[in-house]
């Protein structure tokens, strides 16, 4: 369903009003790593899986039983704090990594909590487990979508139907990668799980010897501080993304500013022209005495291995990019450098809302060659002659002429008078929710596409509620 | 491939690497760009816009269509992997004007500082920034040194910028490779009146406007060129010259129709 489908189905008071947000990977990820530490109150060994096409947790549980009387204890007191959190959680205990994945996302739960099926849970007991296992669809394989998709096409469905085929056949077609994910979903070859190692403070706070009040000389103790603050993180594996700058002062309290980044870091001389950067525009009112150095988001660093062939140029142009972005970022501050995305709404001055870079995922794989209209939001599909500069507010103009039928051929813009020498229109944009039919939002619009005498083309449009003209845009 | 069309590549190779030594060494060589648009191509020195250049376009009036163009040719210079940056002070664009003429929006970036002095300083952040494609920018007056200064962030980092000025400043000192100006082609004076069809002239999807090249790398120029832009596809198509109604019965004997009006009025010899 649509989302503009969706909202036109729910009310626009009261408590069920949708809210409708982009997705985010970044935060994504960012919730799920809250969620796992979370859950580390069941069991120190807690793993988040981000290679599949379905990001899950993984809590081993062996051993921990006993501190909470019982396996199924254990299960139903952590689903049970899921569900008062408002999750939807699918659950599954199972000897082994892949059996307790598959099971959880394709198998056939048949327990509940407090009789809601917005969270299922089942134990697979290492007898049955070879058994069910048959039932399960081959995408619980953990395969790639291109595997996936040549089975299928051969009439195979089920882990049971790939089961009675030969070893050897599968491999030679499909290589190792599918008898390894069976085997392991069996049971037959061990699996390795690497637990996350989560630390909720990641900071240096550094005493100076005496009140400094000089920029150049706080720049080499910050240095020094990120530098203690990098080893910190780089023996977790994590980057910055966010970093908290606070200075202790003398007399006055104290103050702080954060830097934000597009992609985790631990490049020291990157964070260090952010730093300074931002320290351009940072005024210390007071002695500082001491220097305080927070990573109040990190992320995981992923490491990218490229490929003998790969042309390493996109991959560069990226960084380049993504460096851009964090100093504009500093400077400018992150609500001035943008990307748009669609509104529902069919008012040309609010068809698009702008979002800081720091809030999307960079796209790299959108044909570029033909104009996109699938980007644009559907209700905005029909449009065709829309100017490339719109007034944010439309300006009124002084009708100094008029045609018949009211139609303008000389008007007035910003004392400059215009003859208008052709006219294309009219089209009409109006919304159209008769629940506010009076609200000043609701617009009624016959918008003309106009040439001056020189070959100037403006937008302008007559507002049918008031009578008045007003200019909109500039066919720049 | 023909011995012919080998021998005019070579040509063209050679061509390029005696201009390259007049010119002097560029950090990004003498790799240009093509506009999309083969007959301003023909136009330009290496059938194209060179990297890490300024392109200055002088546009007489809001609604000239000068964005429409730089646009134009951002679309074709990005292609399926380049990043448009759009600096934007006035907030005034309007991405889905953008979107109609198949700019990709997920690739472009739109900066809207506060003062002047913050668009220059994002201006130059993103010329240096190998990682963008183009940069488009609406300036008004500029002193030499910030002039150069763009210039050189422009070469270290190849990035092409297309700077938006009005035409007052045509006969102000530049350090822009390329200068164009815009000037739209008023349609015929058939108010409510005449179809389009029948004045041969746009139709209502369409505009005409001129682009005189005022500058190249190969020094002064003055060659005119006449382009249709149809709003609703955005396709840019040279004006072709109508056949002479009352010559029809005449033999046909200097000029072809269809010939495209492409004039080079006192350039230089060698275009």
């Amino acid at each position: 369903m649509l989302a503009a489908a969706s909202q036109s189905r729910y009310p626009h008071s009261g408590s069920e009003t949708i809210i409708i947000q982009p997705h985010n990977d970044q935060e994504s990820h960012r919730d799920l790593e809250q969620l796992a530490q979370w859950c580390h109150q069941f069991s120190p060994l807690v793993s988040i899986d981000f290679t599949s096409f379905r990001e899950c947790i993984f809590v081993d549980v062996t051993g921990c039983q006993k501190m909470f009387s019982g396996i199924s204890q254990l299960v139903t007191k952590l689903l049970t704090a899921l569900y008062s959190r408002h999750y939807c959680v699918r659950a599954a205990l199972a000897p082994g990594i892949s059996a307790a994945w598959a099971f959880a996302n394709f198998g056939k739960l048949s327990q509940t909590i407090n009789g809601s099926d917005q969270i299922c849970w089942d134990v697979i007991p290492r007898q049955e487990q070879r058994y069910r296992l048959r039932a399960l669809p081959i995408q619980a394989l953990r395969l790639s979508g291109k595997h996936i998709q040549i089975l299928n096409e051969l009439g195979i469905f089920s882990l049971e139907q790939l089961e009675s085929l030969s070893r050897e056949n599968l491999v030679s077609h499909f290589g190792s990668q599918i008898l390894k994910r069976w085997n392991q979903m069996s049971g037959t070859i061990p699996e390795v799980f690497v637990p996350e190692t989560f630390s909720t403070s990641f900071q240096v706070h550094k005493v100076l010897d005496l009140p400094v009040n000089d920029l150049n000389t706080l720049l080499p103790v910050l240095e020094s501080s990120l530098e203690i603050l990098i080893a910190l993180l780089a023996e977790y594996h994590r980057g910055i993304q966010q970093l908290q700058c606070r200075f202790f002062h003398e007399n006055t309290p104290s103050c702080f500013f954060s830097v934000g980044l597009m992609t985790p870091t631990l490049l020291k001389q990157k964070v260090m022209e952010l730093l300074s950067l931002r320290l351009n525009d940072f005024e210390i009112s007071d002695s500082v005495t001491a220097v305080h150095l927070q990573a109040t988001q990190t992320t995981r660093l992923r490491h990218y291995q490229t490929t003998l062939f790969e042309n390493t140029s996109v991959l560069l142009s990226r960084k380049h990019l993504s460096t851009l972005i964090d100093q504009l970022n500093q400077r400018l501050g992150p609500e001035r450098v943008l990307q748009t995305s669609w509104t529902p709404n069919p008012a040309p001055e609010h068809t698009t809302c702008y979002t800081p870079v720091l809030n999307h995922s960079w796209h790299s794989d959108r044909d570029f060659s033909a104009p996109d209209r699938n980007l644009a939001h559907p209700i905005h599909s029909c449009a065709t002659h829309r100017p490339l500069r719109l007034c944010p507010h439309p300006l009124p103009i002084t009708i100094i002429e008029s045609g018949t039928g009211g139609t303008p051929l000389c008007i007035e813009i910003n004392d400059q008078r215009h003859t208008l020498t052709h006219q294309w229109g009219p089209e009409r944009i109006e919304t159209c929710d008769w629940r506010n039919r009076h609200s000043p939002s609701q617009i009624q619009r016959d918008y003309y596409r106009v040439e001056n005498m020189r070959g100037h083309r403006f937008w302008i449009f007559h507002c049918r509620k008031n009578t008045n003209w007003f200019l909109h845009g500039w066919f720049d | 491939m023909t011995e012919n069309s080998i021998n005019k590549q070579a040509i063209k190779k050679l061509d390029q690497q005696i201009k390259s030594l007049e010119n002097g060494i560029k950090p990004w060589g003498n790799r240009f760009l093509s506009t999309g648009i083969e007959e301003l191509d023909q136009l330009l020195p290496g059938s194209g816009l060179r990297c890490g250049t300024l392109v200055e376009w002088y546009e007489t009036d809001k609604g000239s269509g000068a964005l429409t163009m730089a646009l134009q040719i951002a679309r074709s210079v990005c292609g399926t992997e380049g990043t448009l940056v759009m600096i934007d002070p006035d907030q005034e664009l309007y991405p889905l004007a953008m979107s109609l003429l198949g700019i990709d929006l997920a690739r472009t970036i739109f900066i809207h500082p506060e003062t002047p002095l913050q668009t220059l300083w994002a201006l130059e952040q993103s010329l240096r920034c190998p990682g963008v494609t183009v940069t488009i920018c609406r300036l008004s007056d500029l002193n030499s040194q910030t002039f150069r200064r763009l210039q050189l962030a422009a070469e270290k980092g190849g990035t092409l910028a297309m700077i938006l000025r009005s035409d007052r400043f045509e006969k102000s000192p530049s350090w822009s490779e390329t200068r164009l100006c815009i000037t739209p082609v008023p349609s015929p004076c058939n108010y409510f009146k005449k179809p389009d069809y029948l004045t041969g002239l746009p139709s209502h999807t369409q505009r005409r406007i001129q682009i005189k090249l005022l500058r190249t790398l190969q020094g002064i120029h003055s060659s005119i060129l006449e382009l249709d832009i149809n709003d609703e596809t955005g396709a840019v198509h040279v004006v072709s010259k109508l056949a002479d109604t009352t010559s029809l019965s005449e033999p046909l004997t200097t000029e072809p129709p269809n010939t495209h009006r492409i004039t080079g009025l006192s350039g230089n010899p060698a275009c």
